[in-house]
């Protein structure tokens, strides 16, 4: 134990200490903001399950006494087994307590079996998927970003040449040409005109988790179209977006100052420019990777990749309503995380809010 | 009209292109349905099937029997319905509850403030396909705008709230509000001429992002199936293996009338935000 002057003065340097501020003024506040919105998000998707004019459960029971021929069973041994399906699927309960039981499967990852393949679990499945779409739009999106918010600070250093000119009014061509049309497009293209792209069926993706070059070379073969497809779009939002931004500050004094002082346009781009670019458009990622992730969904049944997409595809095609809702609660789940974290990352970028006053 | 044009147009020729083309595809959208020579354009088995384009059928015809030409002009017809729904549905949405954030104060503000983050930060897309699942039967085109519009609104909502937060304070609204103004006039007196501008670029916006999901739609199967759309082409073309078969005009055609007219609503779409001050953001 500390004498107690010294104590004082510890905790004095506790309180006051920029990390102090951080976890309280930042981590605080969005760890609570995080959890309204995922509040909020879960009890949506489980309204919107509840308030439809067809009955899930239903469907599953009628699938299953199909395939075994229900006329011939008595209606005894029928009505047990709706009973058993409606316990399985825990839809016999009060609602809160299914809702209850909602939000319990969803933090421990344990959703209830699949419609389609019956005794397979929902999450079984969704994890098989999942780590095609981490991946994929993991790589789509740090490449377009990185390379998004550099190029467009570089276009609007150079705005006056034929090129860049050139180079941004075919990206305002292209930014509001819709996700779906763009990539089957290039699939047609790329795959049905030209024998570029591989579009074997699964290409060997999933499946076995053994790492080979072979395999690699495979999941490159299958990813790259995809990646290229969503490269371009969120790669011109992020062009536009920030040569908008480079523009408003190039106008301000401390940048003509900066030009008037004779400095390197090399080093006013870097140390004038990019960094303050950087933290607007790091909030914009926070707030657009809800969209990324829905556009990552549709590039993906666009070129069959495996990937949650596909699954959410055939989901739908099945009426599987235990996957389409694992899913969607997944999606919500994992991007609400992503943007709390990049939340919280953004001071490490931004001094003023690392030091900035009460 | 004049000063209307001379405020929110920055007169070129890249503008009188884009307004051009949207008329045209518009009219013809609107128009030359009353004037198709078949009793069903949009049933199957009327003509021939998989024909290239030739002078009799100018677009070809699809594996379904159906004259290209004829569903592209449908479905930009529906597709340009969808739009409007849509963009109204989500444009009052949008207004209803950023305003209601910037405006009021205390809980009100903030559990509207949530719900508008909320819907900026979720994955709106897969809330649509569940909707959407769940209604498969009752699917139309109306229904599939309503449920399109009353989901993509987040954006629109957040940026109504910042507008509404940072005129509240000005002293020209101090003094409405001082003078006794009532709540719905200032609104419409004192806010609405600062932010028509904004709103008449957000429902293009909108518009475009409703044609857009339809499409992604489309590609899921969700969506009015019996109607011509670009979603139920999509999702034709690529069961029938379109794509593979050689048949490209089955997808070539209707898509890119509707690329066409979405490129120039952004282009119109970008200049009026232009020519708002300050970007539009005030």
């Amino acid at each position: 134990m500390l004498p107690s002057r010294r104590r004082g003065v510890l905790i004095k340097y506790l309180v006051t200490s920029a990390t102090y501020i951080y976890i309280r003024r930042i981590v605080f506040y969005r760890l609570i903001r995080f959890l309204i919105v995922l509040f909020i998000g879960l009890t949506t998707a489980f309204i919107i399950t509840r308030t439809t004019p067809i009955d899930p459960t239903t469907n599953l029971i009628n699938r299953l006494t199909a395939s075994f021929g229900a006329n011939v069973l008595p209606p005894e041994t029928l009505e047990e087994f709706r009973k058993n399906v409606m316990a399985l699927l825990g839809v016999d309960k009060p609602l809160y307590e299914q809702y209850m039981g909602f939000l319990f499967s969803v933090f421990t990852f344990k959703f209830g079996p699949s419609f389609t393949y019956f005794p397979t679990l929902a999450s079984e499945l969704v994890a098989r998927y999942l780590p095609y779409t981490v991946l994929l739009l993991g790589a789509a999106t740090l490449i377009s970003w990185v390379v998004g918010v550099f190029l467009g600070t570089i276009l609007s250093m150079f705005e006056n040449r034929f090129i860049s000119k050139l180079f941004v009014n075919v990206l305002l061509a292209l930014y509001p040409v819709p996700l779906a049309i763009l990539s089957l497009s290039l699939f047609l293209i790329f795959a049905a005109l030209m024998p570029l792209y591989n579009i074997t069926p699964g290409g060997g993706l999933v499946g076995g988790v053994s790492f080979s070059v072979d395999l690699m070379l495979n999941t490159l073969s299958r990813i790259w179209l995809p990646a290229l497809t969503i490269i371009i779009v969120s790669g011109a939002s992020w062009i536009l977006g920030t040569k908008g931004l480079a523009d408003a500050i190039k106008s301000e004094s401390f940048v003509t100052f900066a030009f008037v002082r004779g400095l390197r346009p090399g080093y006013i781009i870097k140390r004038y420019i990019y960094r303050n670019v950087l933290v607007p458009q790091l909030t914009a990622l926070a707030l657009s990777l809800g969209s990324i992730f829905s556009g990552t969904l549709i590039v993906e049944q666009a070129f069959s990749y495996p990937g949650l997409g596909s699954l959410l595809a055939l989901a739908v095609a099945s009426n599987d309503h235990t996957v389409i809702l694992a899913i969607v609660s997944l999606s919500i789940l994992g991007v609400s995380i992503a943007a709390f974290l990049l939340d919280v990352l953004y001071p490490l970028i931004d001094p003023r809010i690392r030091y900035g006053g009460e | 009209m004049n000063v209307i044009r001379r405020h929110y147009f920055i007169n070129n020729n890249i503008n009188n292109i884009a307004s051009g083309s949207i008329v045209i595809i518009v009219m013809v959208a609107l128009i030359t349905p009353y004037f198709t020579p078949y009793k069903d354009p949009e049933g199957w088995n009327y003509v021939p099937r998989d024909r290239p384009p030739s002078l009799q059928y100018l677009f070809g015809t699809n594996t379904l029997g159906q004259d290209v030409f004829w569903i592209t002009i449908y479905s930009l017809r529906n597709s340009i319905q969808i739009g409007v729904i849509a963009a109204l549905i989500g444009l009052s949405i949008s207004l209803f509850v950023g305003v209601l954030a910037g405006l009021q104060k205390g809980l009100f503000s903030e559990v509207f403030t949530a719900i508008i983050d909320t819907f900026n930060l979720i994955p709106v897309f897969p809330i649509l396909i569940l909707v959407a699942v769940m209604w498969k039967q009752y699917l139309n085109v109306a229904l599939v705008a309503i449920i399109i519009g009353s989901l993509g609104w987040g954006w629109a909502a957040r940026i109504i709230r910042s507008m509404i937060l940072s005129l509240k304070n000005r002293i020209f609204i101090q003094t409405a509000h001082f003078s006794g103004y009532k709540l719905h006039s200032m609104i419409f007196y004192q806010f609405m001429p600062y932010m028509l501008g904004w709103i008449v670029m957000a429902f293009l916006a909108l518009f475009n992002m409703a044609i857009g999901l339809e499409a992604a739609l489309g590609l899921i199967g969700l969506t009015s199936l019996e109607k011509a759309s670009i979603g139920s082409t999509i999702f034709w073309s690529l069961s029938y293996q379109a794509f593979l078969r050689g048949i490209w005009w089955w997808f070539v055609f209707p898509t890119i009338f509707i690329v066409v007219l979405m490129v120039a609503i952004y282009t119109i779409a970008n200049n009026v935000r232009r020519s708002l001050v300050g970007g539009g953001t005030i």
